[in-house]
């Protein structure tokens, strides 16, 4: 420790003496970053989010150029009376299907409606089958077209139900986009300018869905989103400048967040990085870490202001950087150490939120802890004011409070109370999902034009989004043998008794249908055929007049590898895992020799796989980011049991916020990951300032009494703490207004981690330091009450000696 | 000695904390086991095709050898699968209560009571053995099928005949008419009747749609068939007239009750008249689907619809089945 001791004041005496060429490295490095971030990214990347090495993923992309759809858009074209069987609602989908064609990335194979090619009436005549499109190149311009075209719906199950609702009001028009032209920032606004142009919109109702549609909404509230960034942030700085009462006290703060996100983003820009919106959230804690940090700075430096009278500040601010240099360094090292454990989870987003967080959170190392001592060196008149008000009360009442709770018996009472507490919220923790929590979005509001729409869908419709298996059959014609298709239809009659799954479809379906059509529509026969070569048979009738295309939603052209597709109304985390459950049950209980039967694909399919590597790896990612804690108190303060007290904020701040997002039904997804890993740091960081600060009295002071110690840090540490807290807790609630839902939550979850830290390590641990008496604190200590780290179960009595002002 | 111990522990304590979060990172795997996929009383592929009344009882039958089975008139259903799980087309039922539930490639299972079911399998043809209809008539059951399948079955369904046409014929349903007349609804518009308990079959052709079914009220019988063909006849079936087409959609069954006359058919189509004669007029009562509907069974509480859609219609209403689904 002393060795540590005295490399940290020669650092500061360095820093402080070379003022002026910290000063200038930082200046030009900042300038050199900030050039750098004209060329910053900010968009969200379909391939970023997605786990390339799990199972699904592989299926998904070995099989997306024909089975999947990766970034598929729905409209529904909904009546708002009758039926779709009027010429002016039947032109409209027409319209929309031929507008599409014009929208950036579209794959103009991959259009499906009732006005496409695709979608066709299967007639049986004395010829055979004869297969034509439904509404393609005209629309029906006679009563008894139009009755036709009814009837041609009604009788294509691959058409009714499926693109065209059950009571026949509305229709669906499908749209994929190739994957490397996709740009939601494009695709989302000129598909909604296409509907917006709709002739007949007091006739019909147009509704959007789709991943690409989901992240345009994100595109879309970007300018939003940076307005309440920026609000916020001048909320925090009004408030630092109102409670501060100096202007040091808000610039430095403010100076320390830009320069770290100028370094962090720059070093990210450099990387090749993108910058997805959602994460956002994560870059605001981290800013908010910095501005902790830097007035934690500034707090101890009035502090020992005020203590030495007329000060040199330049020796003022080389002894702030010096005795906080250890609980500032250590708080970052865990802040970062944590976040670097969410590299373990294998998603390329997390990987990169999780080294440029890194990176931004060690850049604070610069932007608070050297150059926040730097500039305070350089303050000329460190008594006078800004402003007249005075509103320390506010904070004086709330360390009144903590300052009660330790001189008083109370203290004995926080362990238990905590612990029940603890207890309490462990229990409603344990109920957290990992994946959604809920329907439609989590992204926006469950009110929102997105999740509506999507509801509106899922109601009419037997899902907006899919996830397909693949059977491999390793030989030509596989998928036409009987037990093979009959395998599909059990398949999918199985994985519909999930209620969240509203239908599947297979080559199966096709078949039964083209036989029941062949025997005069008679439903008795809607069955396969019994051998593959009826099987063959049956398909070839269906080809007749088809394009070569037709069946590659469903089967390769050689008959090789065909797929079942699942439609769900919902993509909660708990729906997938029990559909991945099931559908790996089913293959178990029903091996099919000669097939390969393979999970999963679609967008469904890799949200799955996210969900299974969440579900797997989050204890993993939390238990070390823990270990990471332990790990930076152990070599710091070379005691284990520094490691153990430091994780009970840590463990109050996790658990008391896994129990409000299960609460809130918020669910563990590869949004929320970044922030709970961050939070792990950010629980700890107050209490390292707090009980730091009782140590560093104790070592200045070792014939003090415990109580001084703890009620000088509280004094101290617990002033920068409240402010902190309270300023950063009161700016996140901007958040709340945020059109994007997730936003909101992110941001009363980092106040509620904020206003919990922030209360734990004032209330908590110092009566917990009290009773306990760890030896990493107190070993410096003359007085009587120093125990050993032997005798750390030994309560102290004698508290009563205590109850004195 | 204790507070040794208790020292040591102490010592160890933080360590084994330590130790617990590394084994959690690397050890502890969460896994997931929802509750077993029950078979529900109604899956949404489920296709019915035909069903049989016996008092309150109702028996239904369809894809996947789904059997329901309501003790209540409806209220209550218990699903059963057959073995094999194959198609099952057809179910009759005795007043004696025995059962016979006729499948594809002459595919029958039987069952006195609440005995276990046994199968048995028909001579068919090779090329075509699905078996379309059974019905018990005058003491007797009668099965029809592809390929002119014809069978007559004793009371308790242990003994069988084949009555085959030796005929590439479709036979689609048998049905009971006038002083004991026998009557089969086939393919090629052909309406088949026998006078002397099925030894001999004259036929009349009505037009080239198939027929697929036939219905006869005292000396009124009704035959339906495909593309909306409806055929009367007011002198128990020895001349029939063709309706003017009120559908053109396929109409798969025709029954009586209470004086009023129901079709059903594919794509939603249900119609009813008091007088057949004139004027039949399309029924959607709420809840109706445009899928097909198979059969209508008369009951004592109205009739009952069988298709992909189950219910009973009574009044001017559609009571949907299973209600507690």
């Amino acid at each position: 420790m002393n060795y540590l001791a005295t490399r940290t004041a020669r650092l500061s005496a360095w820093a402080i003496r070379h003022r002026l060429l910290v000063l200038s490295l930082v200046g030009l490095i900042t300038l050199g970053f900030a050039l750098v971030l004209s060329g910053l990214d900010i968009r969200t990347r379909f391939s970023d989010m997605v786990p390339h090495d799990h199972p699904y993923v592989k299926v998904h992309q070995k099989y997306q150029d024909s089975f999947a759809a990766s970034n598929r858009v729905t409209i529904l074209v909904k009546a708002r009376e009758g039926d779709i069987f009027r010429q002016e609602i039947l032109r409209e989908i027409q319209r929309i299907t031929v507008g599409l064609q014009q929208v950036q990335g579209v794959n103009p194979m991959q259009i499906t409606s009732l006005a496409s090619k695709k979608l066709k009436r299967v007639n049986a005549s004395s010829e055979g089958i004869e297969t034509r499109p439904l509404m393609w190149p005209d629309l029906p311009s006679t009563a008894e077209q139009m009755r036709d075209l009814r009837q041609a719906v009604l009788n294509n199950p691959l058409v009714y139900g499926l693109f065209v609702d059950r009571d026949l009001g509305s229709a669906l028009i499908q749209v994929d986009f190739y994957d490397h032209l996709v740009d939601y920032s494009k695709i989302f606004p000129q598909i909604q300018a296409l509907l917006d142009a709709s002739p007949v919109a007091d006739q019909v109702s147009l509704h959007l869905v789709g991943e690409p549609i989901l992240y345009g909404w994100v595109s879309h509230y970007l300018d939003e989103t940076v307005g309440i960034a920026i609000l916020s942030l001048v909320a925090m700085l009004v408030l630092l400048f109102v409670f501060a009462r100096t202007w040091r006290g808000t610039i430095l703060p403010l100076i320390a967040g830009v320069v770290a996100a100028i370094w962090a983003l720059g070093i990210g820009t450099l990387l090749g990085y993108n910058f997805d919106p959602l994460v956002i959230v994560v870059a605001f804690i981290i800013t908010a870490r910095a501005f902790s940090h830097s007035v934690q700075m500034i707090t101890r430096f009035d502090d020992l202001v005020l203590e030495g009278g007329e000060p040199d500040t330049r020796k003022v601010a080389e002894q702030t950087m010096r005795e906080l240099f250890r609980p500032s360094m250590l708080g970052l090292y865990a802040d970062a150490g944590a976040i670097l454990c969410v590299m373990l989870t294998p998603i390329p987003l997390l990987h990169k939120v999780a080294i440029v967080g890194a990176i931004w959170v060690m850049s604070i190392t610069v932007s608070a802890v050297f150059l926040t001592p730097v500039l305070l060196s350089y303050i000329r008149r460190p008594q006078g004011y800004a402003h007249p008000f005075n509103l320390d009360g506010f904070m004086r009442a709330i360390l009144v409070g903590a300052k009660w709770v330790v001189r008083s018996r109370a203290r004995y009472w926080v362990g238990p109370i905590t612990l029940v507490f603890v207890a309490g919220c462990m229990f409603e923790a344990t109920r957290i999902n990992v994946g959604d929590a809920s329907d439609g979005s989590p992204i926006l509001w469950q009110d929102s034009q997105f999740n509506r729409d999507s509801a509106l869908i899922n109601q009419l419709y037997p899902g907006s989004e899919q996830m397909f298996v693949v059977l491999e059959g390793g030989e030509l014609d596989a998928m036409k043998r009987p037990e093979v298709l009959d395998w599909m239809l059990r398949f999918s009659r199985y994985m519909e008794r999930q209620p969240e799954i509203g239908g599947a479809v297979s080559l199966a379906d096709i078949v039964i249908d083209i036989r029941r059509n062949l025997y005069e529509g008679n439903p008795r026969y809607g069955e396969l055929g019994a051998s593959s070569m009826e099987n063959g048979e049956l398909i070839s009738f269906y080809m007749q007049g088809a394009d070569p295309d037709d069946l590659n939603q469903f089967v390769d052209v050689v008959f090789n590898n065909a797929s079942v597709t699942l439609f769900f109304r919902d993509h909660k985390g708990d729906t997938l895992r029990k559909a991945t459950h099931y559908a790996n049950q089913f293959i178990a209980e029903n091996p099919l020799e000669g097939v390969e039967v393979k999970l999963f694909g679609g967008v469904l399919g890799i949200i799955a796989a996210v969900n299974e590597i969440l579900l797997s790896d989050q204890i993993e990612a939390i238990a070390l980011a823990f270990l990471v804690v332990v790990t930076c108190c152990l070599v710091v303060y070379r005691s284990s049991v520094s490691g153990i007290f430091f994780i009970i904020p840590v463990l109050i701040s996790n658990v008391v916020t896994f129990a409000f997002m299960a609460w809130q039904g918020i669910g563990m997804s590869i949004s929320t990951l970044p922030v709970v890993a961050l939070g792990i740091g950010l629980g700890v960081d107050y209490a390292f300032y707090i009980v730091d600060s009782m140590k560093e009295y104790l070592e200045k002071h070792p014939e003090a009494e415990h109580l001084d110690a703890v009620l000088q840090s509280l004094g101290s540490a617990g002033r920068g703490v409240v402010l902190t807290a309270f300023t950063l807790s009161a700016g996140v609630l901007f958040w709340s207004f945020s059109s994007l839902r997730f936003q909101a939550e992110m941001g009363m979850l980092i106040g509620l981690w904020l206003a919990v830290s922030a209360l734990t390590s004032l209330f908590v641990m110092p009566s917990l330091a009290l009773v306990f008496k760890p030896n990493f604190i107190f070993g410096a200590s003359q007085s009587n009450h120093a125990p050993t780290e032997g005798n750390l179960t030994n309560l102290n009595t004698s508290g009563n000696e205590y109850e004195r002002v | 000695m204790f507070s040794s111990l208790g020292g040591w522990l102490a010592r160890l304590a933080p360590w084994m904390v330590i130790g617990g979060l590394a084994y959690a990172a690397v050890f502890i795997k969460p896994s997931v086991d929802p509750v077993p996929l029950d078979q529900p009383l109604l899956e949404r592929r489920d296709a019915f095709f035909d069903g049989a009344v016996l008092g309150s009882n109702i028996w239904i039958v369809g894809q996947n050898g789904a059997l329901l089975t309501s003790e209540d008139a409806g209220q209550h259903w218990v699903r059963e699968e057959l073995p094999q799980r194959s198609n099952l087309q057809s179910i009759a039922v005795s007043p004696a209560g025995q059962k016979v539930v006729v499948g594809n490639e002459g595919q029958m299972w039987v069952r006195v009571l609440d005995g276990p079911w046994k199968h048995l399998e028909l001579q068919v043809s090779d090329l075509a053995g699905k078996l379309q209809n059974v019905k018990f008539i005058d003491g007797e059951f009668w099965v029809v099928g592809e390929m002119g399948a014809l069978f007559r079955g004793s009371a308790d369904a242990s003994d069988w005949q084949m009555l085959g046409l030796d005929e590439d014929i479709n036979l689609n349903f048998i049905s009971a008419g006038v002083d004991g007349d026998l009557w089969i609804a086939a393919e090629f518009g052909r309406l088949l009747r026998s006078r002397d308990g099925g030894r001999t079959w004259s036929v009349q052709e009505l037009g080239s749609e198939s027929l697929r079914a036939l219905h006869f009220h005292d000396s009124t019988g009704i035959a339906v068939g495909n593309r909306g063909q409806v055929f009367i006849s007011h002198d128990a079936g020895d001349h029939w007239k063709q309706l003017p087409a009120f559908t053109s959609e396929h109409l798969f069954d025709v029954v009586e009750r209470d004086g009023q006359w129901l079709v059903t058919g594919a794509r939603g189509a249900l119609f009813r008249t008091d007088d057949p004669e004139r004027q039949w007029q399309a029924w959607a009562p709420e809840g109706l689907d445009m899928s097909y509907h198979n059969r209508l069974l008369a009951t004592a509480d109205g009739v009952v619809l069988i298709g992909q859609q189950l219910g009973l219609l009574h009044g001017d209403q559609l009571q949907i089945w299973p209600g507690e689904q």
